[in-house]
């Protein structure tokens, strides 16, 4: 047998093959992993509600902190009144 | 049951449209599979995970493309990420025997893989022709696998991989041309 007649021979050599069989209980397996994944999908939203609402919670609290602070400075920097009388006004 | 039927009582999540699906198609994903991963349990659980998603992603399928290439098309993509995910793992892990082990002796290599449904007389043929496909491209390795063991048409192969058919043409033949180069190695005349 020449060599290009044994290269194609290797290549054509799943002609006519047989498809192979999976395991008889895939199928209850992929319903089953159906189910499982179905079931523990609230609980990853229960974690992306926590998440959000940690978030939000933060945000409230940073938020609160900035206008308290904003205000309190407001307060301090005000600049100071002082009621003169015309006579401290004479110089001497 | 026609086509479109069966797709919309699989989008109202119909068991029994997704039996008549699985029963259908298994044979299709789980050969195309274990062409890719050369494994048979790694062939059962990538083909687990392709119905997952047939099931889960139906709502997200166009009727541009038809259900068969579209599911040829997920199982196409999970090997591809398997083979992926197994060639990082194999990475890591000669890391971890480089540091841990003083010895050289790294066997990590997939045994040879004899395909189930192989004729008899061919065995050896089919082993040593998995062996070098393994070492193709992710193209051409999918055209070739789609096109001489899968036995799909062309167009099919070009609708599957998103590719005209002048491409694929172009594939099969690269393909094969590697092949042949990768075979000289192990041609019993060549040894004498």
């Amino acid at each position: 047998m020449n060599n290009e007649q044994w290269k194609d021979d290797i290549l054509d050599s799943m002609r006519g093959a047989k498809r192979a069989e999976p395991n008889p209980f895939l199928f209850t397996r992929i319903l089953a992993q159906i189910e499982t994944s179905e079931q523990s999908v609230p609980q990853s939203y229960f974690k992306v509600r926590l998440a959000v609402s940690a978030c939000a919670l933060i945000l409230i609290l940073n938020v609160t902190l900035i206008i308290r602070q904003v205000r309190v400075s407001a307060e301090n920097s005000e600049p100071a009144t002082y009621s003169l009388n015309d006579n401290q006004y004479q110089l001497y | 049951m026609k086509e479109s039927d069966l797709i919309q009582k699989l989008r109202e999540a119909d068991q029994e449209a997704f039996n008549i699906v699985f029963e259908k198609f298994k044979l299709h994903v789980f050969n195309t599979c274990i062409s890719y991963l050369q494994h048979t349990e790694e062939a059962e659980e990538v083909t687990q995970d392709v119905f997952v998603e047939i099931y889960r992603s139906i709502n997200h399928y166009k009727a541009e493309a038809t259900l068969s290439t579209w599911i040829y098309r997920i199982s196409v993509n999970k090997c591809l990420d398997f083979l992926r995910h197994r060639k990082r793992k194999k990475r890591s892990g000669l890391l971890i025997n480089l540091f841990k082990r003083e010895s050289s002796e790294l066997q990590i290599d997939m045994p040879h893989f004899n395909h189930p449904g192989a004729i008899l007389e061919n065995k050896e043929k089919a082993a040593l022709l998995f062996k070098v496909v393994d070492k193709l491209p992710d193209q051409q390795k999918t055209a070739f696998i789609l096109s001489q063991i899968e036995d799909l048409p062309q167009k099919e192969i070009a609708a599957v991989m998103k590719l005209s058919e002048k491409a694929i043409e172009s594939l099969l033949q690269r393909a094969k041309a590697n092949l042949r180069k990768d075979l000289e190695i192990f041609n019993p005349g060549r040894r004498k």
